[in-house]
């Protein structure tokens, strides 16, 4: 059959005119039609299961709350209403499934748009249709976006008319729906482009999904396996970098499941930076693809060695980092060489689709003498990383270990102040602080620099144990340097006490140092020796003498016994006012001052606007305490001057009686013999080891480690104490007279010293139920009215 | 219309095309013949600007066609494994090339449903192969493609339907001088409705010329001498290249390249009792030239 088709001259010229108006291409009305009746479905579920978890479920629980919280409001005021902050945000930045449907839609749009990537027929038909690479990636793209805002749209439309809703209104406002909208579409826009950008280099649908998670997830997994790797290595070289987590934590991926609601405009320019940045590559990539490799792993040849040594490197540090775990030791050389050979294989059979790569023994060869070339630099320190130490002269300041490097930054913001005139409030020291462990000065740095000097030079002694304590060198120009080791607890003493004694770092270390009378709301003093005892000091005169013999106290503490164990006689509690603190000015002087933790605090604690807001944790709700020791002699005796002591002291009435022994001594460390109950005595005597284990960790026999009760040797230390000999006094006069004697004090481990080199008494407060209700020492032995009980002892074991 | 020098093509180690040179006039119904493997398929994608060639270029209408919208809106390709959206109906389709296609022929898309009896509101990819190449060939006509380009077209249609394919694209190509560039191994076809040939092998273009001078200089004879036939055979041989020879008895059936005249003047030096030509097919020509380059049909008994 014959069929005229064209022979018209009106056919002809009706495609003349066609031709004459050309086609636009960007938004082509067809192509994007095309997608969105393609994809409907999509933006059709993504709105319904948006719904379900967002409107639905405010729908259902905001009535309830609504009703409840105006019924707070009416009855018993706005104090006691408690607080609607955040009651929104529950429903959407803290809300997993919002989170999650928006990571699988961005990740499901992106697959299925440029799936024809990854089809043969598919890629023929799209690129030989009338677009170019880049007018047919941007009518994708539009179509997509106008896909993935759509449901947001819809939904936070639902949410503005659910607040017209029995009194939901009052929950939210409309301007948290619109900001959450508008971050959460960027997010989840940031995670297609990123997707988009991932399925340029693959031609494979689901290797797109898996390198786009790694892409998010990959600077983060570097830099753990990269610094564990190191950590293990190199000796000295820190486990983490406090500025690189901070920086990784806000990256949007892990910013999306850290579930922050604060999206500052600064930070939605950079996702939107974000977008362009991965769209424009990705069309930059796109407009070079070569379409043949469709099906292929890595489509562009020029990358296939990066994807192999890539895989083969991150194979190396994984690997061998949980192969270390489970054998439980440290990352070895072969470790790494094992897994890079067995991650270079497998990226090897992925890019050649065989399991034969025999011949890629080459490439395999160069990336382990890379490897070993490595090692050898990290065995024989050849850039003397492990040797190398600060110029003494460029250290402003060394944290020791326990100093965080915001503190310091803190600090220097606070003298800052300072240095304007203003004083440095109690309350920010306090927040801060305590600024112990900065060494500072000539002869602080000097002492700072002798321990790291001394773990180097010793570096086959400590290389092999858990080096977890920082040393962080601040040096001139705002440079840092860190490096971390092993520092075992009572060393370096002499060191220490140079740098902790010094008057200045005392000074600056306390908070109390800066606390004037008037910065101080309220103060009691605290028992730690009788039990709930706290009496106020009501008097201002008095808190101010108070205040001001801790003051002396505290500028008078030894590091030996400031770092040692010691039990505190009493505590005076206290809190500070509301202070008015100007943090933009703080933050202007010292623009590193704040960490991400110490901003979440600093917002909870002193920013909340909603000050009846749940999530303000009120400034003067907590309080703070100060423990007094024995050796704090200006309060002891400001107490006594002014007739606490006595009230805080326990009476002889209130206890069954007194017992008094020699101090027991297992392996060097005091084992204190206190009461001892009659059941777990008869378990004692019973021999039964299986019965022993089972002595309550916690109980009130002699104490060991609940680790020492699981042993045989605890069996016989429970047995000998009870063999122990001891006197019990009941003499309520004498009972009296030895709390009230000033010869004996709490107990008290000064830093290095062996206990068992010291001559100790010791006695027991015993209650009702025998159980001991305070333990005193005699470290410079007995006074004079207690040797005629003491003769009585029986002779130590 | 249609013009490729020096292309280049290399899929790994693999030389796909290898300086390969095609010229297709206006107007021409251009056969691209070759045997599997010879890389028709990718030297098609290269002059539709789908695969962009190693060296070389591409040109149509004396403009580069990679990445050239304005020339893709003139042009039309069918490949051999078609591909359709999943949900899209024949109606879907043309308004996506309405959309599309600035030529598009909303009369012809009508009247061409008489050619093709299928109703429009049929989802694509529920039709059968064949009747998923009629929607490529109805669609792509009603974009009144100055070239269209053609891989393997015709396979599973029925011989009806390929008739009235051709003969609706050859109404095109004789009105609006439509070219037509069309690989195929219906070498019987292609005899038909194909003016100029290319042979392709191993990524190089063995022969491109047009078909009547494709068979002038290579013809079939049979022949039978009175004397010594090897003697004469051998010596029409050292003169001319044979491409073939077989004996039925004292028959000898030669193929022969070289000038008709000349041919028949050496072998009429030996004096033949029996002289006949007898036609040449396009698949002879396909078969003795690519044996010339070794690609023969080997002779396994099984």
């Amino acid at each position: 059959m014959t069929l005229p088709i064209s022979s018209s001259k009106a056919n002809m010229a009706e495609g003349q005119a066609a031709a004459a108006s050309s086609v636009m291409r960007l938004p082509n009305r067809a192509m994007f039609l095309l997608n969105l009746k393609r994809f409907l479905w999509l933006p059709v579920l993504h709105s319904l299961l948006l719904f379900l978890a967002m409107p639905f479920i405010i729908l259902v629980q905001g009535p309830p709350d609504a009703k409840n919280y105006l019924w707070r409001l009416n009855t018993l005021g706005p104090e006691a209403a408690g607080g609607i902050q955040g009651w929104f945000t529950q429903y959407s930045y803290h809300n997993p499934f919002v989170i999650i449907i928006g990571i699988a839609v961005a990740l499901l749009w992106a697959a299925m748009l440029f799936n024809y990537l990854n089809e043969n027929k598919a890629t023929t038909f799209f690129h030989s249709l009338t677009f170019n690479r880049q007018s047919l990636f941007l009518n994708l793209i539009l179509a997509c976006f106008a896909g993935l805002v759509l449901p947001v749209l819809a939904v936070t439309l639902c949410c503005l008319i659910l607040r017209l809703y029995a009194n939901i209104g009052i929950l939210y406002g409309s301007m948290e729906v619109l900001a959450w909208a508008g971050s959460h579409f960027l997010l989840i826009a940031v995670i297609f482009s990123s997707a988009v950008l991932m399925g340029m280099f693959t031609g494979l649908p689901l290797v797109q999904t898996v390198f786009t998670f790694i892409f998010h997830l990959l600077p983060l997994a570097m830099y753990a396996l990269i610094f564990h790797a190191l950590h293990s290595l190199v000796y000295g070289f820190p486990s983490a970098n406090d500025e690189i987590i901070d920086l990784l934590l806000n990256l949007p991926f892990t910013r999306m499941f850290r579930s922050l609601n604060e999206y500052s405009a600064g930070y939605c320019l950079f996702l939107g930076f974000l977008i362009l940045l991965f769209l424009g590559l990705a069309l930059w990539m796109y407009r070079r693809r070569p379409l043949e490799n469709t099906g292929d792993i890595i489509v562009f040849p020029l990358l296939k060695p990066i994807f192999k040594y890539g895989v083969a490197f991150c194979a190396s540090l994984s690997g061998s980092g949980m192969m270390a775990a489970i054998l439980n030791m440290r990352q070895t050389w072969w470790m790494l060489l094992l897994w890079g050979l067995i991650g270079y294989a497998v990226a090897e059979m992925l890019l050649q689709k065989t399991v034969r790569i025999i011949k890629a023994w080459k490439g395999a060869g160069v990336y382990c003498l890379v490897l070993v070339l490595i090692l050898t630099c990290i065995r024989f320190d050849l850039l003397g990383y492990e040797r190398r130490m600060p110029e003494a002269a460029r250290v402003e300041a060394v944290l020791l270990p326990n100093a965080g490097e915001s503190s310091y930054r803190a600090l220097e913001a606070l003298r800052a102040l300072e240095g304007q005139g203003q004083r440095i409030l109690p309350q920010l020291a306090s927040f801060f602080g305590p600024f112990t462990y900065i060494a500072e000065g000539e002869e602080s740095v000097a002492a700072a620099m002798d321990i790291h000097r001394y773990l180097i030079e010793n570096k086959n002694e400590y290389k092999g144990k858990s080096r977890y304590q920082r040393f962080t060198y601040i040096l001139d120009g705002g440079k840092t340097m860190y490096r971390q080791y092993f520092i075992e607890r009572g060393s370096f003493i002499e060191e220490n006490q140079i740098i902790f004694d010094n008057q200045i770092k005392k000074q600056q270390s306390h908070h109390l140092h800066y606390a004037l009378l008037e910065d101080i709301s309220w103060m009691a003093v605290r028992s730690q020796v009788a039990i709930d005892t706290v009496t106020p000091v009501l008097n201002q005169g008095e808190t101010a003498g108070l205040l001001q013999a801790l003051q002396q106290d505290l500028m008078e503490r030894q590091y030996k016994v400031d770092q040692g164990q010691q039990q505190a006689l009493f505590s005076v509690e206290f809190n500070y006012v509301e202070p008015q603190i100007n943090w933009q000015e703080l933050r202007r002087l010292e623009p590193n001052i704040f960490d991400s933790w110490s901003e979440e605090r600093i917002a909870r604690q002193f920013l909340e606007p909603d000050k009846q807001g749940p999530g303000y944790n009120r400034y003067d709700y907590s309080y703070l305490s100060e423990p007094v020791y024995a050796g704090y002699t200006h309060t002891l005796a400001w107490l006594d001057q002014h007739k606490y002591m006595e009230k805080l002291l326990p009476k002889a009435e209130n206890v069954k009686g007194l017992r008094l022994y020699f101090g027991y001594n297992i392996d060097g460390d005091i084992y204190r013999y206190v009461s001892v109950r009659e059941d777990i005595v008869k378990m004692a005597q019973t021999e039964e080891k299986e019965q022993v284990e089972e002595f309550p960790a916690g109980s009130s026999v002699p104490y060991a480690s609940s680790k020492a009760y699981a042993t045989k040797e605890s069996y016989a230390y429970s047995r000998e104490n009870i063999d122990h000999p001891y006197i019990d006094i009941t003499d309520k006069a004498l009972i009296n007279r030895i709390i009230q004697d000033s010869s004996w004090q709490p107990y008290c481990q000064p830093l290095g010293e062996k206990e068992e080199e010291r001559q100790i008494y010791q006695f027991d407060l015993l209650m009702e139920n025998e159980q001991s209700l305070f333990h005193g020492f005699y470290y410079g032995g007995l006074p004079g009215f207690l040797m005629e009980q003491a003769a009585e002892l029986p002779a130590r074991p | 219309m249609i013009r490729g020098e020096g292309l280049n093509k290399k899929f790994g180690s693999f030389q796909a095309i290898d300086g390969l040179n095609i010229h297709v006039g206006k107007g021409n119904v251009y056969g691209l013949v070759g045997p599997n493997g010879a890389g028709k398929t990718t030297l098609i994608k290269m002059l539709n600007g789908i695969f962009r060639p190693d060296s070389g270029s591409v040109s149509i209408a004396g403009q580069p066609i990679w990445e050239n919208e304005k020339l893709k809106e003139r042009m039309i390709y069918v490949s051999d494994d078609l591909y359709y959206f999943s949900m899209a109906t024949i109606k879907d389709l043309a308004q996506f090339y309405a959309g599309i296609y600035p030529n598009w022929n909303a009369r012809r898309y009508e009247r061409l449903k008489e050619a093709f009896p299928i109703e429009d509101k049929r989802r694509l990819i529920r039709l059968s192969k064949g009747m998923q190449k009629q929607v490529a060939f109805w669609l792509g006509l009603c974009t009144m493609p100055e070239i269209m380009i053609l891989d393997e077209p015709v396979d599973g249609l029925d011989p009806v339907m390929r008739r009235q394919v051709w003969s609706l694209m050859l109404q095109d190509v004789a009105e609006r001088e439509m070219t037509v560039l069309v690989s195929s191994h219906n070498l019987r076809e292609l005899e038909d409705v194909c003016d100029h040939v290319g042979i392709l092998n191993q990524g190089r273009m063995l022969l491109e010329k047009n078909l009547d001078e494709v068979k002038a200089n290579i013809y079939k004879i049979q022949v039978a001498f009175a004397g010594n036939a090897e003697e004469a055979v051998r010596t029409v041989s050292s003169k001319f290249q044979v491409l073939n020879q077989e004996v039925f008895g004292s028959v000898w059936r030669l193929i022969i390249k070289g000038r008709q005249a000349e041919v028949v003047e050496a072998i009429s030096e030996h004096e033949p009792l029996l002289l006949d030509w007898l036609p040449l097919t396009l698949e002879e020509v396909f078969i003795y030239e690519l044996g010339g380059e070794g690609y023969d049909v080997a002779n396994i008994v099984l």
